[in-house]
C-alpha cells in the first residue's frame, strides 16, 4: 500500500493547487461575463420604471442587454464546466479519488464542453440571425479553440467511464482487504 | 476490466481517436494551406506581395498561430492515446501518458493565448512588418482573455489531474491482480 499513499498526497497536493486555478479562471471569467453584459446601464433605466411608472425606458435598455446574454451563451455554459472542474479538484484534494460524485462530474465537464462547443457554432448564430429578423440558418461557426473544445469534451465523456471503472476495481481491492 | 466493457471502450477509443486525428489534420492543414503554401505559391505574381515579403509574412503567420500549435500537438497527443486503446495496450498506463501529454500541451497553449502570444504580436519587428505591409499592428493589451482558451487552460488541468488518478488506479488493478 505505501506506493499508493506516496501517489495519494502527490495527487492532493496537485489537486489544491488546480483548484486554486480553477477557482481564478471562474472568476476571471464570471467578472467578464458581467462587464461584457453590461447589466449596470439597467440600473438607471430600472430606477426611473420604478419611480416614474416608465417602463418602455427598461424594456429599451433591457433589450441589449437580453441580446448580449444570448451572445454570451456559450460563456455561461462554459462557467458551469470549469466549476465542476473545480469540484472534482477538491474533492480529489480531499481524498476522494473514484467517487461516483468524480466520474459524474467529469459527465458534467464533458458535456458542457460540447454543449458550449456546440452553442457557439451552431446554436447562437442561429438563434440571433432569427432575433435580427434575418429568420435563416446563419451557417456555422467554426474556431480553432471551439474544435479544441469539442474534441477535449468527447474525450472526457469517455474518460469519466473509464474513471467509473477505476472506482469499480477500487471498491472490489477494499472489499479484499 | 470486464472483456464486454474494454470492447466498448475499445470501440469508442476507434472512433474518438479517428475523429480527433482527422479534425487535427484538417485545422492544421487549412492553416498551413491558407496562411503559409498558397502566399509562399502566389507571391511574386501580379496583385500579390513581392517574394520578399514572403519570410517576414510567415514568421508573422508564426507568431500569431503559436498557440493553435500546442492546441494540434494536444489533439494528436489525444489521437495517439486513442489508438494506444483502440490497440488494446495495458489502458491505464497508455491513458496516464497520453493525458499527461494532452494536459500539458493544453496548459501551454493555454498560456501562449493568454499570456505570451498578445506580448509576441507587440514587438517591434511585427509591428513594423505589418506596418509595412498596409495592415493594423495590435495595439495595447496585458492579456487576452480569450474565454474558449481560459476554459481549456483549466481542463488541460483536469486532464493532468486524471493521468494522476489513473496511474494510481493501474496501481490498484496490479495490487487486486496480486490477489487474485
Amino acid at each position: 500500500m505505501g506506493l499508493s499513499r506516496a501517489f495519494d498526497s502527490k495527487l492532493a497536493s496537485q489537486a489544491r493547487t488546480f483548484e486554486v486555478i480553477a477557482w481564478v479562471a471562474t472568476v476571471v471569467l464570471a467578472v467578464q461575463l458581467l462587464v461584457l453584459l453590461r447589466l449596470l446601464t439597467l440600473i438607471g433605466p430600472a430606477a426611473d420604471a420604478l419611480s416614474h411608472g416608465d417602463w418602455m425606458g427598461l424594456r429599451l435598455a433591457a433589450e441589449p442587454v437580453l441580446r448580449r446574454l444570448v451572445e454570451f451563451l456559450p460563456l455561461l455554459i462554459y462557467l458551469g464546466g470549469v466549476v465542476a472542474a473545480a469540484r472534482i479538484f477538491h474533492r480529489v484534494a480531499e481524498g476522494e479519488l473514484f467517487s461516483k460524485a468524480n466520474s459524474n462530474g467529469l459527465a458534467e465537464v464533458g458535456s458542457s464542453l460540447l454543449w458550449g462547443a456546440a452553442a457557439s457554432a451552431v446554436i447562437v448564430p442561429w438563434i440571433l440571425s432569427w432575433i435580427d429578423g434575418e429568420y435563416g440558418f446563419s451557417g456555422i461557426h467554426l474556431e480553432t479553440e471551439t474544435w479544441v473544445i469539442a474534441v477535449i469534451g468527447g474525450a472526457i465523456l469517455v474518460l469519466g467511464r473509464m474513471m467509473a471503472q477505476a472506482g469499480r476495481l477500487q471498491s472490489e481491492l477494499d472489499q479484499i482487504i | 476490466m470486464s472483456p464486454t466493457t474494454h470492447l466498448v471502450l475499445r470501440r469508442q477509443s476507434l472512433l474518438l481517436g479517428g475523429l480527433t486525428g482527422s479534425i487535427a489534420l484538417l485545422v492544421g492543414g487549412m492553416i498551413a494551406l491558407v496562411y503559409f503554401i498558397l502566399p509562399a505559391l502566389h507571391a511574386g505574381r501580379p496583385g500579390y506581395p513581392p517574394v520578399s515579403d514572403l519570410l517576414p509574412g510567415s514568421m508573422i503567420a508564426l507568431t500569431f498561430w503559436s498557440p493553435v500549435l500546442f492546441y494540434l500537438a494536444a489533439l494528436l497527443a489525444m489521437a495517439r492515446m486513442f489508438a494506444q486503446v483502440a490497440a488494446a495496450r495495458p489502458v491505464w498506463r497508455a491513458t496516464a501518458r497520453g493525458l499527461g501529454l494532452t494536459g500539458w500541451a493544453l496548459m501551454l497553449g493555454s498560456v501562449m493565448t493568454v499570456l505570451v502570444q498578445p506580448r509576441l504580436m507587440q514587438l517591434d519587428w511585427v509591428r513594423e512588418v505589418m506596418v509595412q505591409q498596409g495592415r493594423h499592428a495590435a495595439v495595447g493589451g496585458i492579456a487576452h482573455f480569450d474565454v474558449p482558451a481560459i476554459v481549456i487552460g483549466v481542463v488541460g488541468l483536469a486532464m493532468l489531474l486524471l493521468g494522476g488518478l489513473l496511474r494510481r488506479a493501474e496501481a490498484v488493478e496490479a495490487e487486486l491482480e496480486d490477489f487474485v
